[in-house]
């Protein structure tokens, strides 16, 4: 009896991309500590935080959503080093409140 | 409540792709294309679905279980499947996952600065039911909110059956993208299994292509839908006008840049079918409801586009300075040789063996015209908008332009020539 090979071959290859994938996706998903950097780098150097593009990383990557008036507080990594960044002066700089939930 | 919005989702999505998939594979659709045009087009009707419930405050699951209604109303046609031969070659799936993992080493997490600064934040609002305007506040002008809200919509919506907000799920969209460019460049030449792993290898090698497609920028999508338009004009299928109009209304609803193609598509359908206003009719009626969508967010949401506003008394000294359309020439043929040279590549492989180019170039040449007069009138300064987007704007009609390459060639007579120097290299291997 002849072993359908092409068969098998294409499992092996789709088990293979599924796997990959699965792997790819959940490290784009591992909590990383970006919050700390951040942290880290306002610490040293203020004045970076006043651009515009790291204002805007910030709220990002610390899942913010800016609005008018508030800003939603999501899920931070570490909510210690958070609460530290958003420091009562650098809420002035956001010219926004914020409510946490 | 929460399951059941993850499990209507999904079946709302599986359902409107098998019944598209069916429909068109009725139709002698080749099966690669049919698999692309149902996932695009069922994902997009999703998204739209998703907006509306933000647009008019709807519950998302109330229209999801209405969907689904709509599904079960067709499921005797989901018995089609049972006579469909299903057989995939290895080496297709063996090129994907080469794909995959090359994806994988230029992809970033959260994307490139257009990904999370526009797209995935715009997300990160629609995600938010009841929050989701805060979007529009003037705060938020950076983020060029004008934007169609199609992507975003869509990433929100997958957000939503999985109640968090996720880095994959951007990033697995952009990866489902650029498996089906590849599928859909495949499936050209699939009479022709080493041309179409030369042209896959050659794309996955172009770093600049692969880089844009990892962004998760939404220049990939429109050049998706580009490239399908392009096919589906070339090939013509049955029902090709439809589903031509339906995948313009796509494009103009995931970037702005959509409505310059739909309106060169549209123009290109009346003046070819000038003697048959049928086809220009049902281009139209195709895509009415996704334009129809667009210009609702435009007319109550969306602020005024930046380049538009920007516009003054100055355009017309802008139109008649010789030095802008020397830099934009200038800077275009430069991104053209330094990011575009695979199209060149491909160029030099098959210049003997070209017969004749579809007419279909047109579409490209004048989208590209436009494109490049967006640039006379921009109210930013010159050098940097182009130095910031030009790239991705041929990023939108690079895939369409293989297409038609190929398209043109005598792929029999290239294949052979391919075939016998690949016996050639594997004989001196061997020695």
């Amino acid at each position: 009896m002849k072993i359908p090979q092409a068969k098998y071959r294409v499992s092996f290859w789709i088990s293979l991309l599924v796997i990959s994938y699965m792997v790819w996706a959940y490290s784009l998903e591992i909590p990383k500590s970006e919050a700390d950097n951040l942290y880290k780098i306002i610490q040293n150097d203020k004045t970076v935080f006043q651009l515009d593009t790291d204002r805007i990383k910030i709220c990002f990557l610390t899942q913010f959503v800016l609005a008018p008036e508030i800003i939603r507080f999501e899920l931070p990594v570490d909510s210690t080093s958070l609460i530290r960044i958003i420091s009562l002066e650098n809420r002035e700089m956001f010219n926004l409140k914020i409510k946490t939930n | 409540m929460n399951i059941w919005t993850t499990l209507l989702t999904y079946l709302d999505i599986i359902l409107a792709t098998l019944y598209i998939f069916i429909c068109l594979h009725r139709e002698k659709y080749d099966t690669y294309l049919a698999v692309v045009l149902a996932i695009v087009i069922s994902t997009a009707y999703m998204g739209t679905l998703y907006t509306y419930s933000l647009f008019f405050n709807l519950d998302y699951t109330l229209i999801l279980i209405f969907q689904l209604g709509i599904s079960f109303v067709f499921t005797k046609n989901l018995l089609y499947f049972k006579n469909l031969p299903c057989s995939i070659d290895y080496r297709i799936i063996c090129l994907l996952w080469l794909g995959l993992v090359l994806f994988m080493i230029f992809s970033k997490r959260w994307g490139e600065w257009d990904a999370w600064a526009i797209w995935t934040l715009h997300a990160k609002f629609l995600y938010y039911p009841d929050m989701w305007t805060n979007m529009f506040a003037k705060e938020m002008n950076w983020s060029h909110t004008d934007y169609p809200l199609l992507l975003p919509a869509v990433t929100a919506m997958f957000w939503r059956s999985l109640h968090g907000i996720y880095a994959f799920v951007p990033a697995t969209i952009a990866l489902a993208n650029f498996f089906m460019i590849l599928f859909i460049l495949f499936s050209g030449v699939r009479q022709y299994f080493l041309t179409g792993v030369i042209v896959s290898l050659l794309l996955m090698a172009d770093f600049n292509f692969m880089d844009i497609c990892a962004s998760q920028y939404a220049d990939s999508h429109v050049a998706l839908m580009y490239l399908l338009v392009i096919l589906l004009l070339t090939e013509r299928p049955k029902g090709y006008i439809i589903l031509a109009g339906i995948l313009c209304s796509i494009a103009l609803s995931i970037k702005n840049e959509g409505y310059i193609f739909f309106m060169v598509v549209f123009l290109y359908i009346t003046i070819s079918h000038r003697h048959c206003f049928t086809k220009t009719s049902w281009f139209l009626l195709s895509a009415l409801p996704l334009f129809l969508t667009a210009f609702y967010f435009k007319i109550t949401y969306a602020p005024d586009n930046d380049i538009l506003s920007g516009q003054s008394i100055s355009t017309l000294d802008k139109f008649l300075s010789p030095y802008r359309y020397f830099h934009i020439i200038r800077f275009g043929l430069e991104t053209l040789i330094a990011k575009y040279y695979s199209l060149f590549i491909l160029l030099l492989l098959c210049y003997k063996y070209i017969l004749k180019i579809p007419k279909e170039y047109k579409i490209i040449l004048f989208t590209l015209v436009a494109y490049l007069l967006i640039y006379l009138v921009t109210p930013r300064d010159l050098i940097w908008h182009m130095g910031t987007s030009m790239k991705r704007l041929f990023h939108h009609l690079y895939p369409a332009s293989i297409y038609l390459l190929l398209k043109g060639t005598d792929l029999k007579i290239f294949n052979e020539i391919l075939k016998s120097k690949w016996e050639l290299i594997n004989r001196n291997v061997k020695q």
